[in-house]
């Protein structure tokens, strides 16, 4: 049985949204930036490599809150400690994030259940970063019953989400977003950057873990 | 029917990491010092660090392994599979239970009930208890199936590590930190990720230098 969750009012995520479209429309310097910032990130922390999909969407995150404070949009954070913050934060509102860097047109996995997903609903507003398409715009009220479950997950298909974009283009800043590289060349591993971080640390100029660090 | 003799090899490798430790106390030192640095820098209480920290701790066993005379090792987690650090072609999966609670331990996400076999030599890296060593010859039929990941609980692992000491190098593996509740520096893998992309530079100029100026950091705020 669904979850019964008091409506909420998208109407202010759908403004910083509008915010940050018209925002970069204005500023093609800063959507320049955005996407070469992106594009260097998948580049380098390829997303085939499973731990770095979390990395890569957590970056992703933190880069658009950071692109959203360029334009001109007040009160933004990133994600912080509180158990209940979505990925952004603006002036109280919260917004999920979710990337999408192959290229394809994928089912977006909006919440990961751990387990049985029948209770779970879709209730955040969305700005979707979709690789050869753009930055776009969804809520549960453009996009009522959308959502399904699907075993350990609430998913988000496709096509409801371009058949939207289609529709109504307000809900989509179409732009050259990168797609990650089929046959990447820098495959790195963000473990692997902590790893290397924590190894060559050194205190009162003498390495912490000398035979460590010599075996890595 | 698991066949015993499939993991000589397996066990033999961990005798000689495990001697290997005994031998040199300081390789086993900065095992432990590297391992509660990494958990002061990186608090894997928050979700976003907990993949990162525990896969760095593959490079860093996988470090000590070859700083105490093992050939040939990689770290492979990255890969398909649910194996972590490859010896001379032997396999190992790492698994680390960081709470200093006998909880049990998750050996394979499935993403739902799927029946996944338990296979793989497994090194145990266990806060306030050590560092060992099981595979389904010494632990048949401890793994078993939770709502979304084939797991083991500690009683057998505990039962093997009480009867058959040699599968467990007691030292002091640190736990990890609470989770954070503000007014203390903190870090996030992604974080530092984002931030140095958006510090970048490409012949002396800064690559980003709109983005640079309003980068985000973690704080925490309550509303």
């Amino acid at each position: 049985m669904a979850q019964q969750n008091p409506p909420i009012d998208y109407n202010p995520h759908r403004d910083i949204y509008r915010l940050l479209k018209s925002g970069l429309e204005n500023a093609p310097d800063i959507l320049d930036e955005l996407l070469r910032s992106l594009g260097l990130l998948i580049s380098e922390y390829d997303t085939s490599i499973r731990e770095n999909r979390f990395i890569a969407g957590g970056a992703t995150e933190r880069i658009l809150a950071t692109t959203m404070r360029c334009v001109g949009i007040a009160n933004v954070r990133a994600r912080g400690l509180d158990l209940n913050d979505e990925d952004i934060v603006v002036n109280g509102h919260q917004i999920s994030v979710k990337a999408s860097f192959t290229g394809g047109r994928q089912a977006i996995r909006l919440i990961n259940t751990l387990g049985d997903s029948g209770g779970t609903v879709w209730q955040t507003a969305t700005i979707f970063v979709f690789a050869n398409r753009g930055i776009g715009y969804a809520d549960p009220d453009l996009l009522p019953g959308a959502a399904r479950s699907s075993g350990d997950a609430v998913v988000l298909p496709r096509k409801p989400i371009d058949d939207l974009h289609d529709a109504q283009p307000e809900w989509l800043l179409p732009c050259a977003v990168p797609a990650k590289a089929q046959d990447a060349s820098q495959r790195r591993a963000a473990s692997e950057a902590v790893a290397t971080e924590i190894l060559q640390r050194t205190a009162m100029g003498r390495a912490m873990f000398p035979n460590l660090r010599g075996s890595l | 029917m698991v066949q015993e003799q499939n993991y000589a090899a397996a066990r033999t490798i961990f005798r000689r990491f495990r001697a290997g430790l005994e031998n040199d106390g300081a390789v086993l030192d900065e095992i432990c010092g590297s391992l509660a640095l990494l958990h002061a820098t990186y608090n894997s209480s928050l979700n976003g660090n907990r993949f990162p920290v525990g896969e760095a701790m593959e490079y860093i066993i996988a470090a000590a392994m070859r700083c105490v005379g093992l050939q040939n090792v990689r770290t492979i987690g990255n890969r398909r599979g649910y194996v972590d650090i490859d010896v001379n072609g032997q396999p190992f999966s790492l698994k680390s239970s960081s709470t200093g609670n006998p909880d049990a331990i998750g050996l394979i996400n499935t993403r739902g009930p799927r029946r996944t076999r338990w296979n793989a030599p497994t090194i145990f890296i266990l806060a306030g208890r050590g560092i060992g060593y099981a595979d389904p010859g010494l632990l048949p039929d401890a793994a078993n199936d939770d709502v979304d990941q084939l797991q083991m609980q500690r009683a057998p692992l505990e039962s093997l590590f009480q009867n058959s000491p040699e599968w467990l190098l007691e030292c002091d593996i640190p736990v990890k930190r609470p989770r954070p509740t503000g007014g203390e520096r903190v870090r996030t893998v992604s974080e530092e990720v984002a931030r140095a992309i958006i510090n970048s530079s490409a012949g002396g100029q800064p690559s980003f230098p709109l983005l640079q100026n309003n980068f985000i950091p973690l704080e925490y705020r309550p509303e």
